[in-house]
C-alpha cells in the first residue's frame, strides 16, 4: 500500500543569520498522516527551527518541503492556505498569547482565515467546550497560570482546525497535574486524525506515546521510526545525549538477570511490563 | 495582576454593558468640570462612591486609599492657589513669618475648595470606569467610537506586554535581591540599570517571537478578534439619563444664573 505522505522534507538548509553555520543541514523526513511524531533531541539541535519552516516562518535557503504533497510556496495567498493546514503552539504560551481576554484570543486565528464572525463565534464556543476551559474564557490571559495558558494556546491553533498540529515542548514548566492535561488534549488531537508532532526531552513519555521518533541532532535527522527501534540503538542514544526509557532498562535487567525470557516482545508501556512479570 | 485590573474583574458591575458605564462617566466628568460646582462635585463624588463601592462591591477602605493617591496630588497643586505669601494680609487667614505673612483669603480657599471637588469628583467618574470595566471592554469601547485601528491594536499589545514585563522585571529584582544586588543606593542603582538594559532586550526578543507566533495564525497585519456582546439594559438607560439630564439642568442653571458657578 503506497505511503498517505503529508508532510515531505527534503534535504533543507537554513540559517538564521550569515549562511555558514546552518540550524537546519540537510534536513529530510517523510511523515505519514495522523502519525504521532516525537521529536527528541538536544537543545539547539534545529528541531524549534524545523517547526518554524513547516508553518512557513522561516524559508528554508535550499532543499524543498511538501505539505500533503504540494511543494511548499511563499507567496500571501499559499501562506494562508499553509498555516491554516499547520498549526504550531510554541513553547512559551506568553511569547504567543497577545488578547486582552481568553475568548478574543482563541478567535484570532479563526477570523484571520476569514471565517465569518458567527461561524467564528461558533468555533471558539466549541473548542472551549472541547478543551474544557469555559471557567475561565472571559479572564484576562495574563491572569492564567502556566498550565491554564497552555491550555488557551492548544485553543488557538485547534479552532483554525488544522490538519498537522505542532506542540514546541507542550510540557515545559508545566506542573504535573496540567502535563496530564495537556496529555489528554493531545490524546484527543491524535482521535481526531490530526497529525501531530511535538518536541520533548521526556523519553518515557515519547516511547510510550509515539508512533515515531524523530532524533534531531546539529540540524540532520540522526534517526526516525517507531520508538522500539530508536531506542535500541545505544549508540545513537549515546550520540545524541539521549536515555533509555525506564521500561527498557527495567525490560532489559529483567532479561539481563534472566527473571524474563529475552524473547518476549518489548513493552511498549509499563502495563505491559507489569503484566509481564505477573505472569512469571 | 495590577490591582486595578483585579478589582475590575470582580466588581458586580463587570457585566453591565460598557457602552452604558463609559456614557456614564464620561458625562458626568464633562458636566462635573463645566459647572465646577462645589455641590454638584460632592453629589458626583458620593453618587460614584456609592456605585462603586455599594453596588460595584469594591471594599470601601481599597476605594478611599485609591481616592488618597491623587488627592494628595491635587492638594499640593491647589496650595499654590490657597496660600499666598505676602507682606499684607488676606481677610481669611494670615500666619506671620518674620515680615512676611503665609495669608490667603476668602476667595481663595473657596475657589481652592471648587478645585479639589471637582478634581476629586472627576477622579471618581474615571475610577467608576476603571474599576469596574475590564481593559476588554474599554477596547471595545474605542473600536465602536472608530479609534484608528493602530492605536487600538498599541492598546492591546501593551496592556498584555505590562503584565510580562511586570513579571520578568520581578523576577530579575528578586534574583538581584538574593544576590545583594540593593544593599546601597550605589548597588542598587547599578541593578535597576542592569534590569532596565535586560527588560529592553527581553521586550525586543518577546516581540519578535509574539510577531512569529501571529504570523503563523494567519496574521497580515490587522488584529482581528471578536468582541464581547453584553445587551444594555433599559432600566440603566433610563437611569442614567434621568441622572445625566438633572446634571445638565443644575449645570444651565449655574452658567445661567448662579454665583459665578461657585455653588
Amino acid at each position: 500500500m503506497e505511503k498517505d505522505v503529508i508532510i515531505k522534507a527534503d534535504d533543507i538548509y537554513f540559517s538564521y543569520d550569515d549562511a555558514k553555520t546552518y540550524s537546519l543541514n540537510g534536513f529530510s523526513v517523510e511523515i505519514e498522516r495522523g502519525r504521532k511524531v516525537a521529536f527528541m533531541g538536544a537543545n539547539g539541535g534545529g528541531k524549534s527551527t524545523f517547526f518554524l519552516c513547516l508553518n512557513g516562518i522561516n524559508v528554508p535557503r535550499k532543499g524543498k518541503l511538501y505539505i500533503e504533497n504540494k511543494e511548499m510556496s511563499y507567496g500571501k495567498k499559499d501562506l494562508l492556505n499553509l498555516r491554516s493546514k499547520v498549526g504550531i503552539v510554541f513553547q512559551d504560551p506568553d511569547n504567543q498569547l497577545f488578547s486582552a481576554s481568553v475568548f478574543q484570543e482563541i478567535s484570532f486565528g479563526a477570523l484571520n482565515m476569514g471565517m465569518s464572525e458567527e461561524e467564528t463565534r461558533a468555533a471558539v464556543d466549541k473548542v472551549i467546550e472541547d478543551m474544557e476551559i469555559s471557567h475561565f474564557k472571559e479572564r484576562p490571559t495574563h491572569s492564567l497560570s502556566g498550565g491554564q495558558k497552555k491550555q488557551v494556546s492548544i485553543g488557538d491553533v485547534l479552532v483554525m482546525n488544522p490538519k498537522i498540529i505542532i506542540l514546541d515542548e507542550p510540557a515545559s514548566s508545566l506542573d504535573p497535574k496540567h502535563i496530564s492535561i495537556v496529555n489528554r488534549i493531545i490524546d484527543k488531537l491524535v482521535e481526531r486524525g490530526i497529525t501531530v508532532l511535538i518536541s520533548t526531552h521526556d523519553v518515557d513519555y515519547a516511547y510510550e506515546w509515539a508512533d515515531d521518533i524523530a532524533v534531531v541532532h546539529k540540524g540532520k535527522m540522526r534517526a526516525f521510526g517507531p520508538p522500539e527501534k530508536v531506542f535500541r540503538d545505544d549508540e545513537l542514544l549515546k550520540e545524541t545525549n539521549l536515555k533509555k526509557p525506564v521500561v527498557l532498562e527495567l525490560f532489559d535487567s529483567l532479561i539481563h538477570k534472566g527473571i524474563l525470557s529475552a524473547e518476549l516482545q518489548m513493552p511498549h508501556d509499563l502495563n505491559t511490563l507489569e503484566k509481564y512479570i505477573s505472569s512469571i | 495582576m495590577i490591582v486595578v485590573d483585579k478589582l475590575c474583574y470582580q466588581s458586580n458591575l463587570r457585566y453591565v454593558n460598557p457602552m452604558e458605564k463609559f456614557v456614564f462617566s464620561i458625562l458626568t466628568l464633562i458636566f462635573c468640570v463645566v459647572s465646577r460646582s462645589i455641590v454638584m462635585g460632592i453629589a458626583v463624588l458620593m453618587l460614584n462612591s456609592i456605585l462603586t463601592v455599594k453596588v460595584g462591591g469594591i471594599s470601601g477602605k481599597r476605594y478611599t486609599k485609591l481616592m488618597l493617591i491623587p488627592l494628595a496630588f491635587i492638594l499640593i497643586g491647589t496650595l499654590a492657589i490657597i496660600v499666598n505669601f505676602s507682606t499684607y494680609q488676606l481677610d481669611a487667614f494670615a500666619v506671620p513669618i518674620g515680615k512676611w505673612y503665609m495669608t490667603g483669603s476668602w476667595n481663595g480657599l473657596l475657589k481652592g475648595s471648587q478645585l479639589i471637588v471637582t478634581a476629586l469628583a472627576a477622579i471618581s467618574c474615571l475610577y467608576f470606569l476603571s474599576l469596574n470595566t475590564t481593559m476588554t471592554d474599554i477596547i471595545e469601547i474605542n473600536r465602536k467610537l472608530h479609534i484608528p485601528e493602530l492605536m487600538i491594536e498599541l492598546m492591546v499589545l501593551i496592556y498584555r506586554y505590562i503584565f510580562v514585563l511586570l513579571d520578568i522585571a520581578y523576577s530579575i529584582s528578586t534574583a538581584q535581591d538574593a544576590r545583594l544586588g540593593n544593599r546601597d543606593y550605589k548597588t542598587s542603582m547599578k541593578s535597576f540599570g542592569s534590569m532596565v538594559q535586560v527588560l529592553f532586550i527581553r521586550s525586543m526578543k518577546r516581540a519578535r517571537c509574539l510577531y512569529d507566533a501571529m504570523e503563523a495564525r494567519c496574521y497580515e497585519g490587522t488584529i482581528h478578534v471578536l468582541s464581547e456582546n453584553r445587551p444594555m439594559s433599559k432600566k440603566n438607560v433610563i437611569m442614567i439619563i434621568i441622572v445625566e439630564l438633572i446634571l445638565l439642568s443644575y449645570t444651565l442653571l449655574i452658567k445661567i444664573y448662579g454665583n459665578g458657578g461657585m455653588l
